[in-house]
């Protein structure tokens, strides 16, 4: 048999193999306890999926709502939430920052909280359709790699902000538009203000009313 | 007075008797070094009146004696001021029949006084260093018009040995508050320096320390964002309530942080393995107790059926491997 160390190098096919069939989250509980290298190598593989080997999260719900308390009392600027259906659902609105290319555009989001939050990072989705090499086509965010428990709703708004402001084509979520931005920046600048006026428009349907916050940035005229 | 000669005054000062194993930092060594680096001496004759225009970035004289010197100094007085904190809050907060032994002997003789003057001391101490370091760099930037000192300073941070950051200030503020709420009484003048307010948002630990410097301490868990409960302080010096903490380290709360892989992160910082050595903030914890009652109660009971809920789970877990059902 190949040596411990190999093994996490192994498809998933073939350990299935070598152990004759599937393995449920019981039968690789019990090969944790056979060694320290067993343990390491099933965690390395199963670890995300195999919920025996982690302890169970607390009930996120009070750091949500400390959160939401804390949006609501110093929102990060031209930014506003409000709770959607319960508290682990919010939806937003942000304003493109002046001096950039989303500079007078409205962006809606949506921020879905797991249970396992703020161990897991949120999901966060633009409604509004965003020309940008760090938003996918799809309009969600990757927030993996650089989350942390830590963190809180109000930072990620500003690492946003900072995105519109400044892209970050070195880890790009979409490939064709970092290209873009890398060798055609005055076609990637055109596309980018076209769409702020196409889409980011006030008139964006939405689950919240958004009209008083709009008027507030004087970007929707008070209705006579 | 200029530091230099308050420094002095410090060092042969008559309480220095608590501190004479410690070190110190050698100012008036690192200052003559300073001053007789003829390298840099000699370039910034050689530079115009402008004194922005002067950069000598490198000077190896003092790239070799000074930060190495420095580091040496730094690292021995944060170690030396942790164990001593540490030694310190040992005798206050004993437990068992340390505590019985403890409690005779306070019956003969009365060494609270005494703790509390030690635990000043060591304030002192911390502060007077910290600002010696600080304005040594300061210094060494002026002379080589660079941010070397600066960036040595962010070095500190980075290997903890930055004092005004240590936890153990933290323990040694709720020691105070801790004195003066217990029924010795004598230490209202002492602990005068010290405030803790629970109820605003974020709480806040105050410190007025000597040469009218005020610290501000926030105790709020980052995972939670409520006051810290249960407090532990990890290796690199965040504070976060245990629950929190395990939950973080994704390690059972009965496991306790020792179980943490060395791979964990600390979720404020990133840096690895913080947890194996974290530092349960006992003085603060009882600060706490007697502060907010009923919020105390209220985490206990909700930390006590994590707990219940996390055993079943561990255990159960653990059973039935074993038996192989």
């Amino acid at each position: 048999m190949a040596p411990c160390s190999s093994w996490s190098n192994l498809p998933r096919e073939l350990i299935d193999r070598i152990f004759r069939r599937p393995m449920d989250s019981k039968d690789l509980a019990r090969c944790t306890l056979v060694c320290t290298n067993w343990r390491n190598i099933i965690v390395d593989i199963w670890g995300k999926k195999l919920s025996l080997l982690r302890p169970a999260f607390k009930n996120p719900s009070r750091r949500i709502l400390r959160e939401y308390e804390k949006f609501q009392m110093d929102p990060p600027k031209g930014c506003k939430a409000r709770l959607v259906e319960s508290l682990f659902h919010w939806g937003a609105i942000m304003i493109g920052p002046q001096n950039s290319l989303y500079a007078g555009g409205v962006f809606l989001l949506n921020i879905h909280f797991s249970k396992k939050y703020p161990f897991e990072p949120p999901e966060i989705t633009f409604q509004t359709k965003v020309y940008h090499p760090n938003i996918g086509q799809d309009g969600c965010l990757c927030l993996e790699r650089s989350w942390c428990a830590a963190m809180s709703i109000s930072n990620i708004i500003r690492v946003i902000y900072a995105l519109f402001s400044n892209p970050d084509h070195e880890d790009p979520l979409d490939f064709e538009i970092a290209h873009i931005y890398r060798t055609q920046r005055i076609r990637y600048e055109q596309k980018a203000r076209t769409w702020t006026k196409k889409y980011a428009t006030a008139r964006q349907n939405s689950a919240i009313d958004w009209s008083q916050f709009l008027m507030d940035h004087k970007i929707l005229e008070p209705q006579e | 007075m200029k530091f230099g000669e308050a420094f002095t005054e410090y060092l042969h000062g008559e309480l220095d008797k608590f501190l004479e194993n410690c070190g110190h930092v050698d100012y008036k060594t690192l200052k003559k070094v300073l001053n007789t680096c003829r390298s840099c001496n000699t370039l910034r004759h050689s530079c115009s009146s402008d004194s922005s225009e002067c950069q000598c970035h490198s000077c190896p004289l003092c790239d070799q004696k000074f930060f190495s010197e420095l580091m040496k100094e730094a690292s021995q007085i944060a170690g030396c001021f942790s164990s001593r904190v540490r030694h310190l809050l040992h005798l206050h907060v004993a437990t068992g029949m340390q505590r019985y032994v403890l409690s005779l002997r306070h019956c003969f003789k009365d060494d609270q006084k005494a703790r509390v003057l030690e635990g000043w001391m060591l304030i002192e101490y911390a502060l007077m260093n910290a600002i010696a370091i600080r304005k040594i760099l300061k210094k060494y930037d002026k002379i080589h018009g660079s941010v070397k000192g600066r960036k040595f300073e962010s070095k500190l941070q980075a290997e903890h040995v930055e004092l005004l950051q240590s936890p153990w200030l933290i323990e040694l503020g709720a020691f105070y508050l801790n004195s003066n709420g217990s029924d010795d009484g004598g230490f209202k003048e002492a602990s005068s320096n010290f405030s803790c307010d629970f109820n605003v948002n974020p709480p806040v630990m105050t410190l007025m320390l000597p040469h009218l410097i005020k610290l501000e301490l926030d105790l709020t868990c980052a995972v939670c964002l409520d006051t810290v409960f249960n407090p532990y302080a990890l290796s690199c010096g965040h504070l976060f309530c245990k629950s929190c903490a395990c939950s973080s380290a994704s390690v059972f709360l009965l496991e306790g942080l020792r179980a943490a892989s060395p791979e964990s992160k600390c979720p404020i910082c990133r840096e690895v393995g913080v947890y194996t050595r974290a530092v349960h903030m006992l003085e603060l914890d009882m600060l706490l107790k007697r502060r907010c009652k009923d919020y105390w109660k209220e985490r206990l009971t909700e930390e006590r059926a994590d707990m219940l809920t996390q055993s079943k789970l561990y255990w159960g877990t653990h059973a039935r491997n074993a038996i192989g059902y």
